[in-house]
């Protein structure tokens, strides 16, 4: 009978990490087996770091953003079996010991997605623009896609199987985050939020996103909206 | 008829005839080949009759005509700007499904150490 962290797969949509992809991916092996790295066309040797790891490894050839990067990782979790799956930020941001917290939901069948919160957990050093930005992007997830939540931005997330095949992400880029929020709730299965921490680097911040990009973000989401 | 008139008029006449043909022909959808069709056949009538652009400007309540065409143009801009992105995001979508068969063809299991049963501390380097 395997464990649950054996039915497990962590996707980890990386994109110019070279230099953390390995600290991230030996963490996560310690407690769970099966970690896939979708290098999302990074020229930098984010592959060859974690391909010197026992992780699967797979490589966009060009750079399409990280809704792409998650796709392709559930898509390959879900062709190898996975039972549950989990999206986890490649940067260093987020704690290997959440996980456990996110899926004890799933095991116990009350929940098809686990979201993370930071706000209902911990962001210690959160600057004053991110959290703005975070808590304007909850007030247009509520508006647009009817779905209240403390934090829509959250990258650790956790779902079963039957939840997974009902995610399928078009938006490439980092809107993509909005539309899972948004297909979590159109789906009409289980979900919930659950605390997770945060921590913010210098590093992690020179990646992040800034307000402006927050705004052109949401105009494609609802550009999307409207074409489909 | 100036010579603006009788160079521009037929060659706008001519577009839309071809329009209409290639929609009958059944080679242009019956939607897009309606539109295009309408388009350059009003845009001749607009040219052989400089005052039809005044006469429907009136009947929206618009001065000039050349306000309407004005009005006419920028919302056939944003028509065709959006045709554009519609167009764009089927490219993009095409060219992500290639690059991620690709990547799920090529998937492989790193050379590093097999990871320890779950519960078990790895050994530390």
């Amino acid at each position: 009978v395997s464990t649950l962290a054996e039915q497990t797969w962590i996707v980890v949509p990386a994109y110019r990490e070279a230099g953390r992809i390995g600290a991230v991916v030996d963490e996560l092996l310690e407690h769970y087996p099966n970690v896939v790295v979708v290098d999302d066309g990074s020229e930098d040797g984010t592959a060859a770091e974690a391909q010197s790891r026992a992780a699967w490894v797979l490589r966009h050839a060009v750079n399409l953003g990280q809704g792409a990067a998650i796709e392709t990782g559930l898509r390959f979790a879900l062709a190898r079996g996975a039972a549950y799956l989990v999206t986890f930020d490649a940067d260093g941001q987020h704690q290997v010991e959440d996980i456990g917290r996110l899926l004890a939901p799933l095991a116990r069948g009350e929940a098809e997605f686990v979201l993370g919160s930071r706000f209902l957990g911990n962001a210690p050093g959160i600057p004053w623009t991110r959290w703005l930005t975070l808590k304007a992007a909850v007030l247009f997830t509520r508006l647009v896609s009817g779905i209240a939540l403390t934090d829509a931005h959250n990258g650790l997330r956790a779902f079963t199987a039957r939840g997974a095949r009902s995610i399928h992400l078009t938006l490439n880029r980092m809107e993509h985050a909005s539309q899972i929020v948004e297909q979590v709730h159109a789906s009409g299965l289980p979900y919930r939020e659950e605390p997770v921490s945060v921590r913010y680097s210098s590093d992690s911040m020179a990646k992040g996103q800034t307000s402006w990009a927050a705004v052109r973000l949401a105009a494609r989401f609802v550009l999307e909206k409207i074409s489909r | 008829l100036n010579l603006f008139q009788g160079i521009l008029g037929p060659l706008l006449a001519l577009a839309g005839t071809i329009c209409l043909v290639q929609t009958l022909r059944r080679r242009m959808t019956r939607r897009a080949g309606l539109a295009w069709t309408l388009l350059w056949f009003g845009a001749a009538a607009f040219v052989f009759d400089p005052l039809l652009s005044s006469r429907i400007a009136r009947l929206f309540g618009i001065g000039r005509g050349a306000d309407f065409a004005l009005y006419v143009g920028v919302i056939v801009a944003w028509f065709v700007a959006w045709m554009l992105f519609l167009r764009t995001r089927r490219l993009e979508n095409t060219i992500t499904e290639l690059v991620r068969l690709r990547a799920l063809d090529e998937a492989r299991l790193g050379t590093g150490p097999a990871p320890l049963p779950p519960g078990d501390t790895k050994p530390k380097t």
